[in-house]
């Protein structure tokens, strides 16, 4: 009897050993990227919203103030509605525009044989540009005096325009600036168009379906999951617009160009108020995530995915 | 009337041309299947009379129209696709219906054709799913109810079968035969299973690299090949071909030797005509003809280097002497073995001739088979 529970018992523990290795191996492969994400998004993630509660000078002594900083900014704050007002304005325009020139643009590149690889990077390029870069060749094309753009428009007999003075002209510059990198947005629809199948137009032309239907009831339905996704993705980065602007305007002339994330910010790295800062972070959070979730469920109308099956379509599989 | 007339139809993509001078007279209701090999042209061509090609000489005359450069929407055809392009997004009912809604058809009447489509295909219960819903057979109904519901003259089915396993290809094979049945109207129907062809056809068209190698009904392919290839693509397992000479030719007998025979064979033909004797004709011969025989009684010997028990049957796959391969089919208790030399005999009543340039050399069949593609031609006239 005790030979053979001596003899057991390593087994056991073996088996034991092997049993966690099996279990633990998958969570030691990817704990690389969960300690990332704990210490470098998480982590700040509710160390921001700790900070949101506190009056957080960068230097002096911090006070728990509750929800006084959303308090104050929702209530007490002029240019808290202003910054986002803009910034609302801007993602009024630029998202459909977005999406739409990347559309037309994908579409292009989808029906050319000619130079079409050339085309693809060349309209991709900028979007690999730095933001800074960008800016630089930007603040070039719209200067007043010396920019491509006025000496352009001089060509054709007009005096142009002070593009980044005008406090209506500027919100406009740097809207075109923005769409400057829509190469990754037409990229995704371009690979959305070229998974369509061609048979699908085919059925279609030989039925008499016209090329607009072909259009409106074919092409965008199919690419509806990544119509939806570049939406989504378009409104979070007109919310998080700061480059640019800042690099271009500095929110000027008169705060045209004065966006919520320069508001956040300037409160951060100009007032050095991280408390307040903080909270406007997840202001602009709660507002991209109630947006989004907007977007998604209004989606359910117009988007279908190729493996989705709903209640209202009949009785399962066959 | 929906008979149809190619003539001289040509079609080159860049350097390459795929059609070249295709010549067809399809009669009204006629079901005909264009058969060949990958990349002989015959989905172009069924695109050309679709009009999803653009032809680059050639005309193309639906009943009593002169389709050629009609758009497609415009030729009263529709098409059947082999991976059923239906509407993933669309349910079943949408799918049937798309086409006519936005060609102006009235509600009523879409609600008609709809209804008819999905009774003669038994697909009514599924009109309210999606194409992910349905199963192979189920999505190939649906197809095909998308091409009845536009009523059209002529149907275009391009390789309709080829995505189902194998037992569904034999149901939808007879469905498609009681459909054609049921409609009358005339089909073309593009495939490289030869089963499907010679099953499903009034008449079938032989394509080799751009040109018509034969076309006539099944029985006539398969016993009266014009030529060498539409000899060796028709059947399964392929027909035996042997080389060889002629040594003396009397009006209509002639005696060939030489090349891979061991023994003088002596055939008659149904023509008189010369033929060079300088050069070599070719014998072709069905697997099932070839007799196992006595050494004496055998105009080849070879090394049997495969065989294979199919139950009923066995293919036997033979080494010649003179390096050829050959097959021959034999019962399936016949005690064959591997390695083991084998004599065979040819008999002359079953042989196909073929001259230098690989032209059938017509012979006589016998009575019955004879009358069997008569009856198969008389049939298609009527």
């Amino acid at each position: 009897m005790d030979m053979t529970y001596a003899g057991a018992e390593p087994k056991v523990a073996r088996r034991k050993r092997s049993a966690i290795a099996h279990y633990a191996a998958p969570y030691l492969f990817i704990s690389p990227w969960i300690l990332g994400f704990l210490f470098f998004t998480l982590g700040p993630l509710v160390f921001s919203l700790t900070m949101s509660f506190y009056d957080w000078p960068v230097v002096g002594e911090r006070t728990f103030v509750g929800l006084d900083n959303y308090r104050s900014m929702l209530f007490d704050d002029p240019q808290f509605w202003e910054s986002l007002w803009i910034t609302v304005k801007f993602a009024a325009i630029y998202v459909p525009f977005n999406i739409i020139m990347s559309f037309l643009l994908a579409l292009m590149l989808h029906n050319i044989t000619f130079a079409s690889g050339f085309f693809r990077t060349a309209f991709y390029l900028p979007s690999v540009i730095s933001g800074v870069a960008l800016v630089t060749i930007w603040s070039w094309i719209y200067s007043k005096e010396y920019g491509l753009l006025n000496f352009m428009l001089s060509l054709v007999g007009i005096d142009g325009p002070n593009w980044l003075g005008d406090p209506n002209l500027a919100i406009v510059a740097i809207i075109i600036a923005s769409l400057w990198g829509l190469g990754g947005t037409m990229l995704i629809l371009l690979t959305g168009l070229k998974a369509i199948p061609k048979e699908l137009y085919e059925a279609a032309t030989v039925s008499g379906v016209p090329g607009w239907a072909q259009m409106l009831f074919i092409t965008l339905p199919m690419l509806g999951p990544m119509l939806l996704f570049t939406f989504i993705t378009s409104i979070i980065s007109a919310f998080q617009q700061l480059t640019i602007a800042l690099l271009l305007t500095k929110g000027g002339p008169l705060g045209s160009t004065y966006f919520f994330a320069m508001y956040i910010y300037d409160n951060a790295f100009k007032y050095f108020d991280m408390g307040y800062a903080a909270a406007g972070s997840w202001v602009m959070f709660i507002i991209v995530l109630l947006l989004s979730l907007g977007v998604m469920r209004w989606s359910a109308a117009w988007v279908y995915y190729e493996g989705e099956v709903r209640q209202n379509d009949g009785e399962g599989h066959a | 009337m929906a008979a149809i007339r190619i003539e001289n139809l040509r079609k080159g993509f860049g350097s390459l041309e795929v059609l070249k001078g295709i010549n067809l007279d399809i009669a009204d209701g006629e079901f005909v299947c264009f058969l060949g090999p990958s990349g002989c042209g015959k989905s172009t061509l069924l695109r050309s009379i679709a009009g999803l090609e653009e032809l680059d000489s050639g005309s193309i005359r639906l009943g009593d129209r002169d389709i050629t450069d009609l758009r497609s929407a415009k030729r009263d055809i529709a098409m059947v696709f082999q991976n059923y392009a239906l509407y993933p997004h669309m349910n079943v009912r949408k799918n049937l219906s798309f086409g006519l809604a936005l060609n102006g058809m009235k509600r009523d009447e879409i609600e008609r054709r709809v209804n008819n489509a999905a009774d003669i295909l038994r697909i009514s219960e599924l009109l309210n799913r999606k194409p992910r819903q349905l199963s192979g057979g189920q999505r190939q109904r649906v197809a095909i109810g998308r091409a009845i519901v536009r009523e059209p003259k002529l149907f275009l089915l391009d390789e309709p079968l080829s995505n189902l396993d194998a037992g569904l290809r034999v149901t939808m094979r007879v469905e498609l035969a009681a459909l054609h049945e049921r409609l009358g109207v005339t089909m073309i129907y593009v495939t490289h299973d030869q089963v499907e062809a010679m099953t499903l056809s009034d008449r079938v068209v032989v394509l080799d690299k751009g040109k018509v190698s034969q076309f006539g009904t099944p029985l006539e392919l398969f016993y009266q090949p014009a030529n060498l290839f539409v000899a060796g693509f028709i059947g399964s397992p392929r027909m035996n071909f042997v080389t060889a000479n002629l040594v003396r030719q009397d009006r209509s007998e002639l005696t060939l030797a030489s090349g891979g025979l061991v023994r003088d064979l002596a055939l008659e033909t149904l023509s008189s005509a010369v033929i060079a004797k300088d050069k070599p004709v070719t014998i072709g011969i069905r697997p099932d003809k070839l007799e196992l025989v006595s050494p004496e009684e055998a105009h080849l010997i070879g090394d049997v280097r495969l065989v294979e028990r199919l139950g009923t049957e066995s293919h036997v796959h033979i080494g010649l002497e003179n390096g050829a391969d050959m097959t021959a089919v034999v019962r399936g208790t016949h005690p064959v073995a591997n390695r083991e030399r084998i004599h065979l005999r040819i008999p002359p009543e079953h042989c196909h001739l073929f001259d230098a340039d690989g032209k059938a050399i017509a012979r006589a069949l016998d009575p019955e088979t004879q009358m069997l593609i008569n009856q198969e031609k008389s049939k298609r006239v009527a």
